[in-house]
């Protein structure tokens, strides 16, 4: 019954208190949450414990969600991305990594595609996850802010409270370490 | 992104999986008792249970006032002890009507008596 429903009747529903509702809601998202709280974080224990806090941000937030201003996806994605920052900054693992890049730095735009056809060709998918988990945090969080969410290089110095040359350095490190890691160079 | 996306693809386990639900029940209470359906359908039952309370409050003055009024209006009464009684008074009537006539003919035999003594002398 609650499987035919689309995203945003099921979280009108959430929003409701309908237990059937968000039991179908995790059961489709829950990957993908867990998924990229695991990329961001880079720690499965972590992963995990904000994962749960985005769940219970999720039933809490589902009467005011607006269906017109996000698909239900990127929604998720949203909440997943600042709760697992917030936690980065708490352990202070954004901030002393974010003072290692170089400001002023000329760097090249990229092309998601050819990022992703680069590191995605290279090896296998369990190998490049464990490359990514290896990045320093803000690498780590750029990257996958940038490939994931697709959001712009502005909107990732937004929220990393950073400069715009900065974000484009630290994606081009991060590409630049998952390669050498790959190919066992580091 | 297609093939990116499966970087973000990560099979939860049992154990969380039931740590969310168990935690979002809870949640989802508040939610219920929150929600605008949830306010409505609180109104509607106090509407009705206050209804309920003038309906019985209105019914039982009405029952309440009758009694009293049955009680301060005495009724013609049809027990047995009272027909009882009216027959009794409706004897006592008769055997005084008998007693007159008995009396009558007392009378009229003295006046008979006096007149054949009368007769005689």
């Amino acid at each position: 019954m609650f499987g035919k429903r689309d995203d945003h009747e099921l979280l009108r529903l959430i929003g409701e208190g309908e237990e059937r509702a968000f039991s179908e809601l995790f059961a489709r998202y829950s990957r993908l949450v867990l998924g990229y709280c695991r990329r961001l974080l880079g720690r499965q224990e972590a992963a995990e414990d904000v994962a749960q806090e985005v769940w219970m941000k999720v039933v809490r937030q589902a009467a005011a969600y607006k269906a017109q201003e996000k698909n239900a996806a990127a929604w998720l994605l949203t909440i997943a991305r600042h709760t697992s920052i917030d936690l980065l900054r708490k352990r202070d693992e954004l901030n002393s990594s974010l003072e290692d890049e170089s400001e002023g730095a000329d760097w090249p735009d990229e092309s998601r595609e050819s990022v992703e056809s680069e590191l995605m060709g290279l090896q296998e998918m369990s190998r490049l996850k464990a490359a990514i988990d290896e990045l320093p945090a803000a690498q780590r969080a750029s990257l996958m802010m940038w490939m994931s969410e697709e959001m712009s290089y502005e909107d990732i110095a937004r929220e990393l409270n950073t400069s715009v040359s900065a974000v484009k350095s630290l994606i081009f490190r991060a590409r630049e370490l998952v390669k050498k890691r790959l190919a066992g160079l580091e | 992104m297609r093939r990116w996306n499966d970087l973000i693809n990560e099979e939860p386990s049992q154990n969380h999986q039931k740590t969310v639900m168990l935690a979002a029940r809870a949640e989802l209470r508040l939610n219920r008792e929150r929600s605008p359906l949830a306010r409505i359908r609180g109104q509607r039952r106090a509407w009705l249970w206050q209804s309920a309370g003038v309906a019985f409050a209105g019914l039982s003055s009405i029952v309440l006032g009758v009694r009293i009024a049955r009680q301060s209006i005495p009724e013609p009464s049809t027990a047995p002890s009272d027909i009882a009684l009216e027959e009794k008074d409706f004897g006592e009537l008769m055997e005084t009507a008998d007693n007159v006539s008995f009396l009558e003919e007392i009378e009229l035999l003295e006046d008979l008596e006096a007149m054949e003594r009368w007769e005689n002398v």
